[in-house]
């Protein structure tokens, strides 16, 4: 039997997974959760914790002025203007950075954040809705109302990265 | 279906199927998307979205809906065929629901014009030069030469038949003898016919007129119950009926009874042509029927759905059918249209039929007049008459001889709007297009006829010239010159007071006019046509006397067949009524007065003073009708009495008194 402390900020995040996953909790005076593990149990567990994990996950962007430390979780996407790679976040807006774009999508495809045109990549998991386009793209609605278009040729790898196949 | 009507489908087809094709696609796409989301565990607020499919949807359903009411409204239809003719203007009924749908969009404001069965025109039953064997005849007053018109008196020079106007029941047969006497013969009486008018043609007399019946009730098979008629009127039903009888014998060859109302008629050789109102009622078969007896045995038969013509945007007040009966055979033929009433012009290849309405324009600010005129060619071999085409003019005309054909092209006078003083007076010309139902129009003039609010009196055409009468203050007579379609003429105006109301062309430069002095009295004027700005003289038949007030008038004011006239012959001579009031004696003196005209434009004066025929015993319902003219002698109508004038004498000859029941 293992017990695991889960720290009040992640609750959130592991809601519905602690509903499904029949474990025991139990609450702490502080807000903090604890899970009551055992072998039949583990595989949520592992479930929650890279989930815990990569919500946690951040990463450090020179910008024209220093550093800058951002979440993960918060990127919405990111545009390359001109010579300016703008990051789109949801906590600290927008975030002038000085790294280039095929630097990133190499560095943040781990994280479900994907090319979708020549100058877009887009966090995969902010997406609320796709619309297609009558020119053949795809148009994204974001959260927080922000709408991309992922190009005619990136529609296929956009695809694969949703993850699932089929003909379209 | 037409090129824009498929155009329009194939559009509304790709835009319904884009519309369903980007639903599915999105809905795959965001299937993915969920299942994405399921397997990473990322739950977002969901957000349902109610304003794209329902605007999808809306201009899915507008986009079929609006396709839908044009294919039902027939507005991508192709063009139908009809008597190897395009049609534009008219549509084929085609059954009895198209036809009542049509009625109830034209019912509401409504104008009955009786045109009446008027007409005449110069010389008619011959005007053939003085012989042995042929009489010099002068009789009806008719427009179109060869193209006859009824009347009340007609004769051949050897027989004369005679309908006084109030006596409708009877009809006079005389003979006229070598030296111009007059033996009567017997005529018909009728009990239940009233006798409009009548056509002498050489073997028939054929007479248009009403039948009177006895109808307080009558069995309805419908509703199997008796009914009242619905145009029931004091009791009596009257139906218009058309009988041909045997000149000689006077017995009834033929008889048609129509549930139209006869409006006016033509004969041509040995074809009636018949035009038709149909009071277009609610209940009951629209379709114009035709009851005919002969032989003893009665056959009804009906214009067919597929020979009414409708018209789109012309008010259905009426139904008019265009009939041909041949006299012989008594074959019929029968073409009928919806829409305006009015009057007829007929030559010998063509019927315009001119039908006259009131509309209002938008927000019922200001009213005009409209004239929809329909052409019918007519084939006097099989009697056939075919609808050729229509057009729609602005103002309105006021008899048939506001229409006049020359040289394959229509002219027609129309006369500035009722309730629209600014609207102006026209002439347009008209020409028809060979591969569609409509009357191209080929010249206008549309500048200078009449003073501003004047309106058209009267109008004569003469070749490739139109005089043309106005009037509000004083009457100026235009004439115009139509010989070149692109730059009509005014050539010359005269003016005068008082109106005209008709004209007949007198050679080539003069004019002979009758109509209204300044006094609203009867006058007739002559005319030069060129270079002069008065008439050249005038005669007025209330002349005025010191202590005296008269007044007076004539049916030739209105009825052209009234008038008895022969340039050839040199005379002018038609009855007036007057009536004096003397301020001393205060006598109130009516009489009816056959005025005879000589008239010699070389002459001085050139009307010369009248011959005046008098019947004594004339009041009220007892005025003088009409005169003919056979062999120098003149012969004068009224209910009471003949009396004839020997035009070589100048004197009357003999006064033949008629049987008069309703007197004695």
């Amino acid at each position: 039997m293992i017990k695991v402390i889960i720290d009040k900020s992640d609750l959130t995040l592991i809601t519905d997974d602690l509903e499904s996953s029949n474990l025991n909790t139990t609450n702490l005076e502080d807000g903090s959760v604890a899970l009551f593990i055992d072998d039949d149990t583990y595989e949520p567990l592992e479930e929650i914790l890279r989930k815990i994990t990569s919500s946690r996950k951040q990463y450090l962007f020179e910008t024209p002025d220093g550093w800058v430390r951002l979440y993960i979780k918060d990127i919405l996407f990111i545009e390359s203007f001109g010579i300016e790679i703008i990051i789109h976040t949801i906590q600290n807006g927008r975030v002038l950075i000085k790294q280039p774009l095929y630097q990133l999508e190499d560095l943040l495809k781990p994280y479900q954040i994907i090319r979708i045109g020549k100058s877009y990549l887009v966090n995969l998991n902010k997406i609320l809705y796709i619309k297609p386009k009558l020119n053949a793209k795809l148009e994204l609605e974001l959260i927080g109302g922000l709408k991309i278009d992922v190009s005619r040729s990136y529609v296929k790898s956009f695809k694969n990265a949703l993850g699932i196949g089929g003909s379209l | 279906m037409n090129t824009i009507g498929i155009i329009l489908s194939i559009l509304v087809g790709l835009v319904v199927s884009y519309i369903v094709f980007q639903m599915i696609y999105e809905y795959i796409w965001n299937k993915r998307l969920k299942s994405y989301q399921k397997l990473n565990n990322i739950t977002h607020v969901k957000t349902i979205r109610y304003v794209l499919p329902l605007r999808r949807s809306l201009i899915a359903v507008t986009s079929i809906v609006i396709l839908f009411v044009f294919i039902v409204t027939g507005t991508f239809d192709l063009p139908q065929i009809y008597r190897d003719k395009q049609l534009l203007n008219a549509r084929i009924a085609g059954s009895e629901s198209a036809l009542r749908e049509k009625l109830s969009l034209g019912n509401g404001y409504r104008i009955d014009v009786w045109s009446g069965i008027d007409a005449v025109q110069e010389d008619s039953v011959g005007n053939n030069a003085p012989s042995s064997e042929a009489p010099d005849v002068v009789g009806t007053n008719i427009q179109v030469d060869g193209v006859d018109e009824a009347d009340i008196v007609k004769t051949d020079g050897y027989e004369i038949f005679y309908k006084p106007q109030y006596q409708s029941n009877r009809i006079y047969k005389f003979n006229v003898e070598t030296d111009g006497t007059l033996t009567q013969l017997p005529g018909l009486e009728f009990s239940n016919v009233y006798v409009q008018e009548f056509y002498l043609t050489d073997d028939y007399l054929v007479i248009i007129g009403y039948k009177e019946e006895l109808l307080e009730q009558y069995f309805d098979q419908s509703s199997d119950a008796l009914m009242m008629p619905d145009y029931y009127f004091y009791g009596y039903r009257y139906t218009s009926t058309v009988m041909i009888y045997d000149r000689d014998t006077l017995t009834l060859n033929f008889e048609v009874v129509t549930n139209g109302d006869i409006q006016t008629h033509r004969i041509i050789d040995n074809i009636l042509y018949l035009v038709l109102y149909n009071n277009l009622h609610n209940t009951g078969d629209l379709r114009p029927s035709f009851e005919s007896t002969y032989n003893n045995q009665t056959q009804t038969s009906y214009v067919d759905y597929n020979e009414i013509l409708i018209f789109d945007g012309i008010p259905a007040y009426a139904m008019t059918t265009v009939t041909s009966l041949n006299l012989d055979t008594y074959e019929m033929h029968h073409e009928t249209v919806v829409g305006a009433s009015g009057y007829l012009y007929m030559t010998k290849d063509a019927i315009y039929i001119a039908g006259i309405y009131t509309y209002y324009h938008l927000f019922g600010l200001s009213v005009s007049s409209g004239t929809h005129i329909i052409k019918f060619n007519l084939d006097h071999q099989t009697g056939i008459v075919n609808y050729a085409g229509s057009k729609l003019l602005q103002g309105y005309v006021l008899n048939q001889f506001w229409m006049d054909e020359y040289q394959g092209n229509l002219r027609v006078v129309t006369s500035l709007s009722w309730g629209n003083l600014t609207d102006k007076n026209r002439l347009y010309i008209l020409k028809e297009n060979p591969e569609t139902d409509a009357l191209d129009q080929i010249g206008l003039l549309d500048e200078g006829i009449g003073k501003p609010e004047e309106r058209v009196t009267a109008v004569r055409f003469d070749g490739n010239v139109a005089y043309v009468v106005t009037f509000r203050n004083t009457d100026p007579l235009y004439t115009i010159d139509l010989s070149n379609l692109k730059d009509i003429k005014i050539l010359n105006e005269v003016e005068e007071p008082g109106y005209n109301t008709y004209l007949h062309v007198w050679g080539p430069n003069h004019l002979v006019g009758i109509g209204y002095d300044a006094n609203f009295n009867v006058k007739i004027s002559v005319y030069g046509t060129t270079n002069t700005t008065e008439p050249l003289e005038t005669y007025l038949i209330s002349q005025p006397v010191d202590g005296e007030y008269q007044w007076s008038y004539s049916e030739a004011l209105h009825n052209h067949k009234a008038i008895l006239i022969s340039p050839s012959h040199g005379f002018v001579a038609f009855a007036a009524n007057k009536y004096s009031y003397n301020t001393t004696t205060h006598d109130y003196v009516y009489t009816s007065v056959y005025y005879l005209f000589y008239i010699d434009f070389e002459g001085n004066p050139i009307i010369q003073e009248p011959f005046m025929i008098e019947h004594e015993t004339t009041n009220y319902a007892n005025q003088i009708d009409r005169g003919i003219y056979i062999n120098n002698i003149f012969y004068t109508f009224s209910s009471s009495a003949i009396v004839t004038f020997n035009g070589t004498t100048k004197l009357v000859e003999h006064i033949y008194l008629l049987s008069n029941p309703e007197q004695s």
